[in-house]
């Protein structure tokens, strides 16, 4: 009879189990939502990415001035914490820290640090431990796969995708002869490969396509070698302390270019402009991004003019884009908690799938594809035109978006 | 043609400045060896002194060459009497100067994020003088040329003081042999101090121009300036400040001709001269004969 008694216990346990499983897997609500982040204090990405990790901040507060974020899964409010460490601009460091957040901190969600360096680490990182990263301005085309369904891009298109309406003004407007420098790594790579590809589809080659270090912090004798091969646009992609030098350089040089393109003044312009002064920029085109370019339909989150009054007052300091996209970030992460049902990672990224292309937000709408990567977007191109009073930035191409008409050549 | 005569002047005007950026490191091995990682960290503090000078008092940042040279001399004998004794009775005090430089280079870089911020600073270019000048029919920004010639002034101060001071003598000497010179007469603490005040007033002074050649700085911008000042130092000879001269015309030379021909591999080809004066003469191109000297 010991054989039936102990099959019996084995049997009860058995069944005790399988009442209590859907139990046990509904956990209780954690106290707070822990979002994990990083930022850089200091290194060639510091002043991007503070600005980002203000914005994402800034949202943290103002939700859990309201007593936190709804999660749909606990059917109640809870408080936001972000836990965040400064790697210092360096993707050792970054592997390390995103490592700690994940294995250590146990945070709840993780926000990729600014730009496509910093988040490159992270993408790898958030996949084995299978954590939905949140990536702000992490734009590389290569972190994106199908396989991987823990990354959401939350504010812009793939880098790659970024130049294709500087590619359609320059073909519409029949500049043929354009010279491309860029700096050498994903994010600014991605862009150079796809304007040459787009103009060399048009039969236009470009005169001079070179790759410069990223630590290039003078550009004069580059310059001049591509002023001999005699181009009508001069196309720098690079991060912001590449245009602020090519700026620089391209003033003191003298040398005169019917339309120069430069990527961060689109961005950061008060910083660009302090370090390059008005005169640099006039007639030179760009990317137009919030705060420059608004967006009126905004359907989730606070629209640009009650964000940028919230954000200065709260602050003091002034908004750039990657305030608005690290705030965009915060507001995609709110929406995928009060929408999914259930506090699983898979589970957010199906919340997410199921409002993209339906929630428009300060940066425009918001709309992946299977593999994470923001499609709702995309970057005109802008130009900076004086006034009486300093710079206005004028959308100059597609037409039908247009402030204004681009001044071509440049005076 | 032009392209090369434009890369090879720049490249000539840039050494220049690049000698400038590596002597101060140079003369403070050759008098102490010891390895001062922190040498980016004071160009660094030396170019926010003039955006200061600019930025808030609005004159010419050339004025903060005298203020900077006082103040980088008091710097310089406080750093080495605060660590330099104390590391000379050590077992290894070139390895752990290493160590206790790359500390400060990381105190300096943190102090100067609370007192700058992470934003990048600029001084106009035109603060040095509008547009370029012709040489050899190529157009060479003026702000290029002013800043090459107060390099090669500040140099050939080095160089009179080396050569031509009594204590200049006493440099070298202990330059040769610490015991030797002391055996003389010579006061090597004295003397070094003085040298470690003056290595880091060329390297605040390296600061001042470099907004004019190397374009905006920012806190963190020590750490390469030292990468490249050891490149220039190794290639001239290390432990000899007139050999950092032809060491830095040398990279700039380089560096200039790869940017015009071969943009993408700029920061490759000084570091492979680099390698390649190190295999074939370890003591730097100018190594013996000024060692000696």
């Amino acid at each position: 009879m010991r054989w039936f008694k102990n099959v019996t216990l084995v049997l009860l346990a058995f069944v005790v189990g399988i009442i209590l499983l859907p139990f046990q897997a509904k956990a209780a609500a954690p106290k707070q939502i822990l979002i994990g982040t990083l930022y850089a204090s200091s290194g060639p990405f510091a002043t991007s990415s503070t600005s980002q990790y203000h914005g994402l901040e800034f949202w943290a507060n103002q939700v859990n001035k309201q007593g936190g974020v709804y999660v749909a899964a606990f059917k109640k409010k809870i408080p936001v914490k972000l836990i965040a460490y400064d790697d210092q601009s360096s993707t050792t460091l970054a592997a390390t820290l995103y490592n700690q957040l994940i294995t250590r901190d146990k945070v709840n969600l993780l926000v990729a640090d600014f730009g496509s360096v910093l988040t490159s680490v992270a993408v790898p990182i958030a996949q084995e431990h299978k954590i939905l990263l949140f990536d702000p301005t992490g734009t590389s085309a290569k972190f994106f796969s199908p396989k991987n369904p823990y990354l959401v891009l939350t504010s812009l298109p793939t880098s790659g995708v970024w130049p294709t309406v500087l590619a359609d003004f320059l073909i519409t407007h029949k500049i043929n002869k354009v010279a491309v420098i860029y700096s050498a790594n994903d994010f600014n790579q991605s862009q150079a490969e796809t304007l040459k590809a787009k103009l060399e589809a048009a039969k236009i080659k470009p005169v001079y396509y070179h790759a410069v270090p990223t630590d290039t912090s003078n550009y004069t004798v580059l310059i001049r070698t591509i002023q001999a091969t005699h181009p009508e646009a001069l196309i720098e992609f690079g991060y912001p302390p590449n245009d602020i030098a090519f700026l620089q350089n391209l003033q003191a040089s003298g040398a005169k270019f019917n339309m120069v393109f430069t990527i961060f003044p689109g961005q950061q312009l008060a910083l660009i402009e302090k370090n390059v002064g008005t005169k640099a920029l006039e007639y030179t085109y760009t990317y137009p991004t919030p705060p420059l370019l608004v967006y009126n339909k905004v359907n989730y989150g606070m629209p640009m003019s009650e964000f940028e009054k919230a954000y200065t007052q709260e602050t003091k300091r002034p908004v750039d884009f990657l305030t608005v996209a690290g705030y965009n970030a915060g507001l995609i992460i709110e929406k995928s908690l009060s929408t999914s049902k259930e506090f699983n990672q898979l589970a957010f990224r199906n919340a997410i799938n199921s409002f993209s292309g339906k929630i428009f937000t300060l940066n425009g709408l918001f709309k992946i594809n299977n593999e994470g990567a923001q499609i709702g977007e995309f970057l005109p191109v802008g130009q900076f035109q004086p006034t009486k009073t300093g710079l206005a930035l004028h959308v100059v191409y597609p037409m039908n978006i247009a402030t204004g008409k681009p001044i071509y050549p440049a005076p | 043609m032009e392209l090369f005569f434009y890369a090879l002047i720049s490249g000539v005007l840039f050494g220049i400045f690049f000698a400038l950026v590596g002597i101060g490191l140079n003369l403070i091995f050759g008098v102490m060896r010891m390895v001062n990682l922190a040498h980016g960290d004071f160009i660094m503090l030396g170019a926010f002194g003039a955006w200061l000078i600019f930025n808030k008092l609005d004159i010419n940042p050339l004025w903060s060459i005298p203020i900077e040279i006082v103040v980088f001399m008091i710097v310089g004998f406080f750093v080495y009497y605060a660590f330099v004794p104390r590391l000379s009775k050590s077992k290894d005090p070139e390895m752990l100067s290493f160590i206790l430089f790359f500390g400060v280079a990381q105190v300096i870089e943190a102090l100067a994020i609370f007192a700058f911020g992470n934003n990048q600073k600029s001084i106009p270019f035109s603060t040095l003088g509008q547009g370029s000048v012709t040489i050899l029919s190529q157009p060479i920004p003026f702000a290029w040329l002013i800043s090459a010639i107060i390099s090669l002034i500040i140099i050939g101060f080095i160089y009179y003081y080396l050569y031509h001071t009594r204590m200049g003598y006493a440099t070298r000497a202990i330059m040769s042999s610490q015991e030797e010179a002391a055996s003389v007469g010579i006061s090597v603490s004295k003397i070094s101090a003085f040298a470690m005040g003056i290595g880091l007033s060329l390297a605040a002074l390296a600061g001042v121009l470099a907004p004019f050649m190397i374009g905006s700085i920012d806190p963190s911008i020590g750490s390469s300036l030292t990468t490249m000042s050891f490149a220039i130092v190794v290639i001239g000879s290390l432990g000899n400040p007139i050999g950092t001269i032809l060491g830095g015309i040398i990279y700039g030379i380089a560096m200039m001709f790869m940017q015009t021909y071969l943009a993408s591999w700029t920061n490759l080809v000084p570091y492979v001269i680099l390698i390649l004066i190190l295999l074939v003469k370890p003591a730097g191109l100018l190594g013996k004969k000024v060692r000696n000297a």
